[in-house]
């Protein structure tokens, strides 16, 4: 490649300037003394001669500086020369290059700052997702001239068989009240199919998530917490698990709290249970 | 920077690697071999002469190394590259292109 050829002499440029300068200088010194004599063997005087031969280059500095600009290295030369000017200004008045520092410090202290809290209550789920391969699947049915999403089991059960996808996992929202800790209260999660946990990388702070079993027809109805709901309504008791929450006036057992940062599909689920499927329509 | 007016833009460079490709030369010397090859129509501006041939330098066709000259003075040899001939054979043609279009253009004969 002729970029390796000429990364050389642009480096040579730079770092040999006085070198290079030197090289010019008896270069066009040579084009001087030859062109004098040929001026001189044409009938000039040494004088006119040596006058033509300068005129010729249109002035030493001129042509100097044009051959400099043909190196091509002549914008970093210059931001170099900026640089050494700016050290010069700043020992001169070291006060406004230290309020200047400051500025610029808090304003970048400041930006990060707020990034971080932003980062904090806007954090997502989805960085343990694949954005170029995770997709949404939806089917969709026309009601009443708008559409809405219709997902049925059947529809999960296709998609889970098709190659085109390596792994599926369904949710639905659900909504229940909760009683037995103080105040009866409605409460929303999310029903979920096997493999939702591992899909979307969540950890369990305490216990374990259901294992497959937990979605066949008449298991034992379990539920995860969420780390918020745990904390805010039951006291963030940590000999939670195999406790029984009452929802709807149906005991789950508490298997598992996940972690802090984990919410899905949104902040407000407070639990996740497992999507019931009938093992003989939906086998897994 | 004196740019040589009765040059079509860009054949200065054709022209150097031309000259250069024969003979490794100073600079001086191709100035020289320019003008008496061909038959004193083209006379580069010595002042377009050393940018121009900087410029070749730095773009890695041709390179440059001071010799000693018959006379026994110093001087700075220039000569084409592998790059340079590539690019020599390239504008060549570029120019046997343009010249012919230019050529067939002025020999419309009017009627």
């Amino acid at each position: 490649m002729r970029f390796f050829y000429t990364l050389p002499l642009k480096l040579r440029s730079l770092l040999r300037r006085n070198q290079v300068e030197r090289d010019l200088e008896d270069e066009l010194a040579f084009y001087l003394e030859q062109r004098t004599a040929h001026e001189i063997s044409l009938g000039h005087t040494p004088e006119e001669a040596a006058r033509i031969a300068r005129r010729a280059l249109d002035g030493m500095d001129r042509q100097k500086e044009a051959c400099r600009d043909a190196r091509g290295t002549q914008h970093l030369e210059n931001f170099f020369a900026d640089l050494r000017f700016g050290m010069r200004a700043w020992r001169k008045t070291p006060g406004i290059w230290l309020l200047a520092t400051l500025t610029l410090g808090l304003g970048i202290g400041a930006n990060s700052s707020i990034f971080s809290i932003v980062e904090a209550i806007f954090r997502s789920p989805l960085s343990s997702l694949d954005l170029t391969r995770d997709v949404t699947i939806n089917a969709v049915q026309s009601h009443q001239g708008r559409e809405r999403a219709a997902n049925t089991l059947d529809e999960y059960r296709i998609w889970r068989s098709m190659p085109a996808f390596d792994s599926v996992i369904a949710y639905r929202p659900h909504e229940a009240v909760a009683t037995g800790i103080g105040e009866p209260e409605r409460v929303a999660g999310q029903l979920v199919s096997p493999g939702f946990f591992s899909f979307l990388s969540a950890q369990a702070a305490l216990g374990a998530f259901p294992a497959e079993a937990a979605h066949l027809e008449g298991a034992l109805p379990q539920i995860v917490l969420s780390h918020d709901y745990r904390r805010n309504r039951l006291n963030a008791n940590p000999a939670i698990i195999g406790q029984t929450l009452r929802l709807d006036g149906k005991p789950y057992a508490i298997v598992a709290v996940a972690e802090r940062d984990f919410w899905f599909p949104d902040t407000r689920a407070a639990f996740w249970m497992p999507l019931a499927i009938d093992p003989q329509a939906h086998p897994l | 920077m004196s740019k040589p007016a009765d040059l079509v833009q860009g054949t200065l460079d054709l022209l150097l690697l031309k000259i250069l490709a024969l003979d490794p030369l100073h600079a001086w010397a191709v100035a020289q071999r320019l003008k008496q090859v061909s038959g004193d129509i083209l006379q580069v501006s010595d002042g377009s002469l050393y940018p121009a041939l900087h410029k070749l330098e730095q773009s890695g066709w041709v390179t440059a190394e001071w010799k000693t000259t018959e006379a026994g003075r110093r001087a700075k040899f220039y000569s084409l590259t592998p790059h340079g001939r590539e690019a020599l054979e390239r504008e060549t043609q570029n120019w046997q292109r343009l010249s012919g279009a230019i050529a067939r253009v002025i020999e419309i004969q009017e009627v």
